[in-house]
């Protein structure tokens, strides 16, 4: 009966994995009269001729623990998350990063069985993959080959190899400064957009969630953190994949709203900083959560007063400097545990306090910062100086933010941590607008963490008839013309929000 | 699996071909470790970690998942409403009504699929068993869930599939609303005046930037970039070399960063949190939320204790009394601040004292310790008590024993349900150290907190309180002597030997009235344990009583009723060798051998033998209990 239902639609291309997982499985430990077998076999056997059908030859590509069949991400429900992994790790352990499958007239059952047989078996080879290749050549096995990073198609697509890499190969991913064997730019493009989706989504509830607590402070309700706890735990595992997405989404501005999206992008900017000093993933947990409500104590301060253009008074600043007191006596009031909220207070009433304890607010206290408190203030300080803000209506540009932030480091704030922040963000962080020699304008995308010369990877932009800006090509300032020159250089940079780009919008559509 | 798996859209055909592969042996299998899983909570909830039960149950269901995991590498179980489904088969529902489903809790916070790998080890599956033990008992808390707790837990080989709850509950804000630039004009004081606004610069004008560079470039003496009011222009190659080589993190660099990364998390943040407490308190109207900040402050305090940090504590509770005697209405909130502090579980926090020979304080610890609890309120001996069941150390024990007793004595009369966990001979341990307090300057012996401790506590409770209020004012007996018919004989024999050694009229008279009304009211023969109340009364009068309570004796022994002698009433010889056995006792008094002449030249023979007995039983309770005949 299931067997029926299943021949009377086209198998989707999300059921090759399960079939080749569970073939993988049997062939160990069943003979082929096996009934477990023999569905699989078929199985496997009726999504291949419907996948044959659409296209001749079929890739099946693993890239970082998804799954993409003929370029187009797999989709997996919950329920195939692990046989994902699995497979993943089973291409992983021998190292190929696909399989290529070209329609054949008939595939016979001792075919299937052999080449399912070699695959398990390659693994115990010097050379998996090639000698996997021979077996099956061997074996007049010919509709179906290993993939490896050599065999994709996209390779010969990647920007030129640029000095000081000596493997020739570079993704444009930060954590990863050598090509991975599995790599290819369509997988990868998929995975970026992939990642963004997820990325927007926790911004997009975090932000959310920050809305809601400052109405329930304002209610004098007692508001709770466990959705900005999930929040925050989304933002992480999302730092752990893919930190130059997280930053690029930490460009989202408001003009209308700053507080809340200047929070959220304090947290990312924060955790990020936390991750490359090497915090555990609790502790970037606190860090996020500190961030996140270090300026709740502004919803105690008059909206008049927030929204006041140009200086403040003595006495009006003075009631400004009170916020950090607020969001600690808010934080203390929150419906959560104690004992969580004794990990997340201090930093939020440090975040104005310079590193020789001059800011604000001045109460006697004379402990040194927190090391959360000292990275608080610096991706506190840098956020706000990229922001507008009613009192200094241009922002500052990122590269400019950073020059301020040097010249207070010593006295103001912590220099070893403003290093590693400026070898996060780069000498032109994520977000920045640049101008080239090519005549190109440009956004920073991604700073590669051995960028030569601090060369990051940009998105050039397209003008369009309508005068808007659209995102083009993904190009790498570090890439040489044939006589070693660089192909592009930069002449000028500056604040997106003076042409109202959301870098965002343009590096994770 | 979360959260960068996003969750694609399901389709009928995906539940399927999920459904099509669960080998009979294997959901027979799943269906039985999962029962073991439910029997192994239920054993979590019920039992202690020490309880053999409970071990066993994990042990087997530890062994299941070996066995289970080494044949088929992975266990993925899907979960639903109420039931869990194994590859589309039921494998565990959940009974109609269950109020202890493990199911509830993972559902409500969304897990929709657990995943279970080989290499599961034992304490990985008890932690997991222990937190979901924790969400299916409690209810839906603010700070928490099952998905964050198992974020948080990190387990190595435990996997879970969440539903994105914001996705229900829609509070993820509209990003595309999200403006860089003003977009609306807004008056920044409700003036109606319109603040400057920063406005976006068009497209056109950052491409023109092109020609002014040519310009500049191409006309003669130009003096360094231009650009745009945000325009900062570029630093040269050479500046940014320059800039890469200072900012290059050194191994220096590293080795430091990670000593402050270590130094970080092992913060313990309660001197910190001490101090902003007491700088909130003084500067923002923190006192509006007392329930918050005493909750809070009371897990500071619990830190504190079980860190040592008793000098801070002391400082905080002495600076708060300062802050509360400035001013009055500060004073309130503080008051019921330390209130909290006492009554929560802030002193749980002493529990491990002296447990390591290490935690043992000194002697200003032990001060600041003792300041600190005595700066309470009374009310903390709630907290006090359960920590005296637990100490282990006798120095621990005897301190706590000490501020227990100060605090109870100041707690007063009301307090005595507080102490009916506490275990006897703790019990005991406090009442004595509050007896020899209140003997002290400046206590008043509170009879009434020890009265009732001689109502509904244990006997050995009873005694101890019994006789710490006949040793605090022979008088006293006057509001004991109604125990003397307690069921409880310890209390009798008791009150009796005290009365023996103590004699006093109170105590006479009270030993007299029972037993005469005890004897007018005689209904035959009283049973065993009766009889042992009255003779150890008869012996105690016997050994305190004047020349008052020989009439009475002298009934007693010699009366003979013509009821009993018809038959028609039985003998009472209890009260007649009571009152032998008192007179002999009492044969220093003339009168009393006339009397036991006249008994035993009694024509009856019980009066004769109960006479003639006297001497022996008397002799027989000497070797017995080793009390003198005199």
């Amino acid at each position: 009966m299931i067997e029926n239902q299943k021949q009377a639609g086209p198998a989707p291309a999300e059921h090759l994995l399960p079939f080749l997982l569970r073939l993988l499985q049997v062939v160990k430990i069943h003979q082929p009269n096996n009934q477990l077998f023999r569905e699989n076999l078929a199985g496997f056997r009726r999504v291949m001729t419907a996948l044959w059908t659409e296209a001749e030859t079929v890739s099946l590509r693993s890239y970082r623990g998804r799954f993409f069949l003929n370029g187009e991400r797999v989709n997996t429900s919950p329920a195939m998350g692990g046989l994902v992994g699995k497979m993943s790790g089973f291409f992983n352990d021998r190292r190929i990063t696909g399989l290529g499958f070209t329609a054949a007239g008939e595939m016979a059952d001792k075919d299937i069985i052999r080449f399912i047989e070699l695959l398990s078996l390659c693994l115990r080879e010097k050379d998996p993959p090639v000698w996997l290749s021979a077996s099956l050549n061997e074996e007049n096995i010919s509709w179906v080959e290993p993939l490896t990073a050599t065999d994709d198609p996209a390779a010969s697509k990647k920007p030129g190899p640029r000095s000081g890499d000596a493997s020739g190969e570079r993704t444009a991913s930060g954590d990863q400064p050598e090509a991975a064997p599995d790599e290819s730019d369509m997988a990868r493009q998929a995975y970026r957009k992939a990642l963004g989706a997820v990325g927007r989504k926790a911004y997009s509830n975090a932000l959310g969630q920050m809305t809601k607590i400052g109405g329930e402070i304002t209610g004098q309700k007692r508001p709770g953190v466990k959705k900005s706890k999930r929040a925050i735990q989304d933002m992480i595992a999302l730092l752990n994949e893919d930190e130059s997405i997280l930053l690029g989404i930490s460009t989202l501005r408001d003009y209308d709203d700053y507080t809340f999206t200047h929070s959220v992008n304090v947290a990312i900017l924060a955790m990020c900083l936390g991750k490359r000093l090497g915090l555990s993933k609790l502790y970037l947990e606190y860090l996020g959560l500190c961030a996140l409500f270090h300026d709740l104590g502004k919803v105690d301060v008059p909206i008049e007063l927030i929204r006041k253009p140009g200086g403040f008074t003595d006495e009006e600043f003075a009631v400004i400097k009170t916020h950090p007191l607020h969001s600690v006596r808010h934080i203390i009031q929150f419906n959560a545990s104690p004992a969580m909220k004794m990990k997340i207070l201090l930093p939020p009433f440090e975040h104005h306090l310079a590193a020789d304890l001059s800011g604000y607010p001045q109460t006697g206290r004379q402990a040194p910062l927190s090391l959360l408190g000292r990275i608080l203030a610096i991706a506190d300080q840098y956020d706000a100086m990229n922001s507008s803000r009613a009192y200094r209506l241009d922002p500052i540009s990122p590269e400019r933010s950073l020059q301020i932030m040097i010249d207070l480091a010593g006295s103001k704030i912590d220099p070893l941590l403003l290093k590693v922040f400026i070898n996060m963000v780069g000498v032109y962080p994520i977000g920045t607008l640049l101008l080239l020699d090519t005549e190109e304008t440009a956004l920073v995308m991604e700073v590669p963490e051995k960028a030569e010369e601090g060369r990051p990877i940009v998105r050039l932009l397209i003008r369009t008839e309508e005068d808007k800006l659209l995102g083009g090509e993904v190009v790498d300032l570090a890439e040489r013309e044939s006589s070693g020159a660089f192909k592009r250089n930069v002449l000028r940079c500056f604040h997106p929000s003076e042409y109202g780009i959301q870098p965002a919008d343009i590096l994770i559509p | 699996l979360r959260p960068m798996d996003i969750p694609p859209a399901h389709t009928g055909q995906e539940r399927d071909f999920e459904e099509d592969f669960a080998p009979a042996e294997a959901v027979a299998a799943v269906k039985l470790g999962l029962n073991r899983l439910m029997v192994t909570l239920k054993n979590f909830s019920l039992y202690p970690e020490t309880n053999k039960i409970r071990q066993s149950s994990m042990a087997e269901l530890q062994q299941w998942f070996i066995g289970y995991l080494a044949e088929y590498g992975q266990l993925g179980l899907d979960v639903g409403m109420d039931k869990i489904t194994f590859h589309g088969e039921t494998v565990f529902q959940d009974k109609p009504g269950e109020q202890q489903s493990f199911i509830s809790p993972l559902f409500r916070d969304g897990i929709q699929r657990l995943e279970f790998e080989e290499g599961l080890a034992g304490d990985e599956l008890r932690d997991f068993l222990l937190l979901l033990n924790r969400y299916r008992i409690l209810k839906e808390e603010a700070e928490d869930d099952l998905v964050t707790a198992l974020w948080e837990a990190e387990f190595p080989n435990i996997k879970y599939k969440s539903a994105n709850t914001f996705s229900e509950s829609k509070e993820g804000a509209d990003l595309s609303a999200l403006k860089v630039a003003a977009s609306s004009p807004r008056a920044a004081d409700g003036t109606g005046k319109t603040e400057s606004r920063f406005k976006a610069k068009p497209v056109a004008d950052l491409f023109s930037q092109f020609t002014r560079i040519r310009e500049e470039k191409a006309g003669p003496g130009e003096g360094g970039p231009g650009g745009g009011s945000a325009a900062e222009g570029s630093a040269s190659q050479e500046d940014i070399r320059k800039q890469l080589d200072f900012w290059h993190i050194s191994p220096t660099d590293e080795e430091r960063i990670k000593s402050m990364v270590e130094a970080e998390e092992a913060r313990d943040n309660v001197r910190d949190c001490l101090e902003l407490s007491l700088i909130v308190l003084r500067q923002t109207p923190i006192q509006d939320d007392v329930e918050a900040f005493s909750e809070f402050l009371a897990e500071v305090v619990r830190t504190g204790l079980s860190l040592g940090y008793f000098n801070d504590l002391r400082i905080f509770l002495e600076t708060l009394n300062s802050l509360a005697a400035q001013d009055p209405g500060l004073g309130r909130f503080i008051e019921a601040l330390k209130r909290h502090i006492g009554t929560s579980n802030a002193l749980t926090g002493l529990s491990s004292l002296g447990r390591q020979p290490q935690q043992r304080p000194d002697q200003t610890a032990w001060i600041d310790l003792q300041t600190f609890i005595l700066n309470l309120p009374p009310e903390s001996v709630g907290g006090l008590l359960p920590l005296l069941n637990e100490a282990r150390d006798q120095a621990v024990l005897n301190f706590l024993l000490q501020v227990t007793a100060v605090q109870t004595l100041r707690l007063g009369s009301d307090s005595t349900a507080l102490f009916e966990k506490l275990p006897p001979a703790v019990l005991c341990e406090l009442l004595k150290t509050m007896e020899s307090l209140a003997g002290r300057p400046g206590w008043s012996f509170p009879l009434q907190f020890f009265l009732s401790f001689t109502r509904h506590f244990p006997s050995p409770v009873r005694a101890a309180a019994l006789s710490a209020i006949l040793k605090n004012n022979p008088d006293n007996i006057r509001f004991v002597s109604h125990l003397l018919k307690d069921t409880d004989i310890a209390l009798n024999s008791l009150i009796c030997d005290y009365l023996a050694q103590n004699p006093s009229r109170l105590g006479e008279k009270a030993l007299l009235d029972l037993l005469q009304e005890n004897y007018t009211q005689k209904a035959g023969q009283p049973d065993a344990r009766m009889e042992e109340r009255l003779i150890n009364c008869y012996l105690a009068l016997g050994r305190c009583g004047s020349r008052a309570a020989l009439p009475f004796f002298s009934d007693v022994l010699l009366k003979k009723s013509w009821k009993s002698l018809v038959g028609l009433e039985l003998e009472d010889n209890c009260h007649r060798r009571g009152a032998a056995m008192a007179l002999k006792l009492m044969s220093a008094q003339p009168e009393v051998a006339d009397i036991l002449q006249k008994a035993l030249k009694s024509p009856f023979r019980q009066v004769r033998q109960s006479c003639e007995q006297a001497e022996a039983e008397l002799a027989a309770l000497n070797r017995w209990d080793g009390r003198g005949g005199q």
